[in-house]
């Protein structure tokens, strides 16, 4: 009961993000710059597209750069792909890259430079960051970072996923039961991400989706019988329940690599940096509610009834309406 | 009592969960305007301040007082940043007010005394509804989605504001206590150093 009422604040943060994330599901763009004998560049950019209509961002390269080989231009189910080849006189090093149309977006680019000895470099541009330079000599561990930066983004927009983990907070009767529970969800999350992220198994997102928002929905009413004092199994064993579901988010993290087409050599290393990524957003997310709900003891704050209870409603409301809302999106 | 201590300092550091650049005014995060409007006040030193200022002097009153305080200084942001949004046009220049208002919070925290109920909601209050309006106003003019810039503001404000005065309250050692009005001294003389800035200098802003 307890932390219902201290999760109040945070429900109602979370319920601030409801427009962001709609643009949550995969929508991420992939610049593939790969470098050429010559010093040339083979350029790979694939966008998210609707039908045979793009999302409309310009790769835009430096003035002086020349076009070496046409773009080709084809459509694949969900996104437009181009293709071309450039070459500046002097190479690229310290010239910039600039992704048009980005500022108008929610929308990010992964870019990836190979360059011809063999080093990757990867970087995330946003609307906040639509350039990219090439660094004349890329640190080792510049491209690993963004995977990090890329997992944390992708929880802090990931209302659904938040929402699933307080849904738990709100059903865990102690301080150890939490600790399984969390363990057990990160676990089952990690081990889908890793069989989504190496293609061994893929769930399709429309469907995926659906389920994910069942799993809010399906802690709704647990909450209300832990509220009334009943139990049931989810309420006895609430890390199983979190295991089984975190199977599902797992495939949802997974939307936000494994569209990128990244080369098998930088699997592994992308694949880990992401979820300590997405992992470092959980946590942070669930010391601060319990950081919350500790200084409201120490404040011996006390609030109503009813308002305690608005966290619990929130996360069923919030799960039905998603619910109804993919299920009709499949139908 | 040292494990509340770490809990609220874990806190702290998750709802600062990222270094972002120093930026006047509404910075663009890249994920949001909800995350925008969340890192408004880390990336405005004279709200970041007030606000500190505000949250030690009202930890400093003891449990019922600061709950008191605590309600009035969100209030006075939950009522403030939309007012401003809604109704300013652009922020008003009241640096040297916010920077004298500082001066005096943080001398109140640093004097340590049981200051007059009345007296501290009302400078708590004003204090807080003026950074409110600016924060608004900046929004209104800066903001691509004020409603969740706004949202994302007052989250912040509400998490910090728990959390810190929390941590006040709980001020467990004599050298914690000591410790805090160390720090409210320097928030005094850092007003002070802003005021005789702007004094000296016209057409300085702090913020």
């Amino acid at each position: 009961m307890k932390v219902a009422r201290l999760a109040l604040l945070l429900i109602l943060t979370i319920l601030g993000l409801g427009r962001d994330a709609q643009a949550h599901e995969s929508n991420m763009s992939y610049l593939r710059l790969q470098e050429l004998e010559d010093g040339s560049f083979d350029i790979v950019f694939k966008e998210p597209a609707s039908g045979r209509t793009p999302l409309g961002l310009d790769v835009n390269l430096p003035a002086d750069a020349s076009i070496t080989r046409d773009k080709d231009s084809r459509f694949i189910t969900g996104a437009h792909i181009q293709s071309w080849r450039a070459a500046r006189e002097g190479g690229f090093a310290g010239a910039s890259v600039n992704i048009g149309g980005l500022d108008a977006t929610l929308t990010e680019v992964l870019v990836q430079v190979r360059w011809r000895g063999g080093n990757t470099q990867t970087t995330v541009l946003t609307a906040a960051t639509p350039e990219f330079t090439f660094p004349v000599a890329p640190a080792w561990y510049a491209g690993l970072l963004s995977y990090f930066d890329l997992g944390l983004r992708h929880i802090l927009l990931g209302i659904d996923h938040l929402l699933f983990v307080m849904g738990l907070l709100l059903i865990v009767p102690s301080r150890m039961m939490l600790f399984k529970t969390i363990t057990a969800f990160t676990i089952a999350h990690s081990i889908t991400l890793a069989i989504a992220t190496f293609g061994l198994a893929r769930a399709p997102v429309a469907p995926l989706n659906a389920a994910i928002a069942l799993s809010i929905l399906f802690l709704g009413p647990e909450i209300v019988r832990h509220w009334r004092g009943e139990t049931s199994f989810t309420l006895r064993h609430p890390w199983v329940v979190a295991f089984l579901f975190g199977l599902l988010h797992g495939f949802g993290f997974a939307s936000g690599l494994m569209d990128l087409g990244l080369p098998q050599g930088e699997l592994a290393a992308a694949l880990l940096l992401f979820n300590v990524g997405v992992e470092a957003g959980q946590i942070g997310f669930v010391i601060l509610v319990f950081a919350l709900l500790h200084s409201f003891a120490i404040l011996e704050v006390r609030f109503p009834r009813w308002m305690s209870r608005v966290p619990g409603y929130a996360v069923g409301s919030l799960g039905a309406f998603w619910t109804i809302q993919r299920v009709a999106m499949l139908i | 009592m040292r494990r509340a201590r770490y809990i609220h300092i874990a806190g702290l550091a998750a709802a600062m969960l990222l270094p972002w650049p120093a930026q006047a005014h509404m910075v663009s995060t890249g994920i949001g305007p909800f995350y925008d409007g969340m890192t408004h006040v880390f990336v405005t030193p004279l709200d970041l301040l007030c606000l500190a200022a505000s949250i030690l002097l009202a930890g400093l009153a003891g449990v019922a007082r600061a709950r008191l305080y605590l309600a009035a200084m969100i209030g006075a942001w939950s009522a403030g940043v939309p007012f401003g949004a809604w109704m300013l046009d652009a922020p008003w220049p009241m640096d040297t007010t916010l920077s004298l208002g500082l001066v005096l919070c943080g001398a109140m925290v640093a004097l340590d005394r049981r200051w007059p109920r009345g007296t501290t909601l009302l400078l708590l209050t004003g204090l807080n509804a003026a950074l409110a309006l600016n924060a608004g106003a900046g929004i209104r003019t800066e903001s691509e989605d004020p409603l969740l810039a706004m949202l994302g503001i007052l989250a912040s404000i509400g998490q910090l504001s728990v959390l810190g005065t929390a941590f006040a309250v709980s001020r467990p050692s004599t050298w914690q206590r000591v410790a805090l009005r160390a720090a409210g001294s320097w928030i005094a003389a850092i007003g002070l150093l802003a005021w005789a800035a702007m004094e000296s200098l016209p057409g300085a802003a702090i913020n």
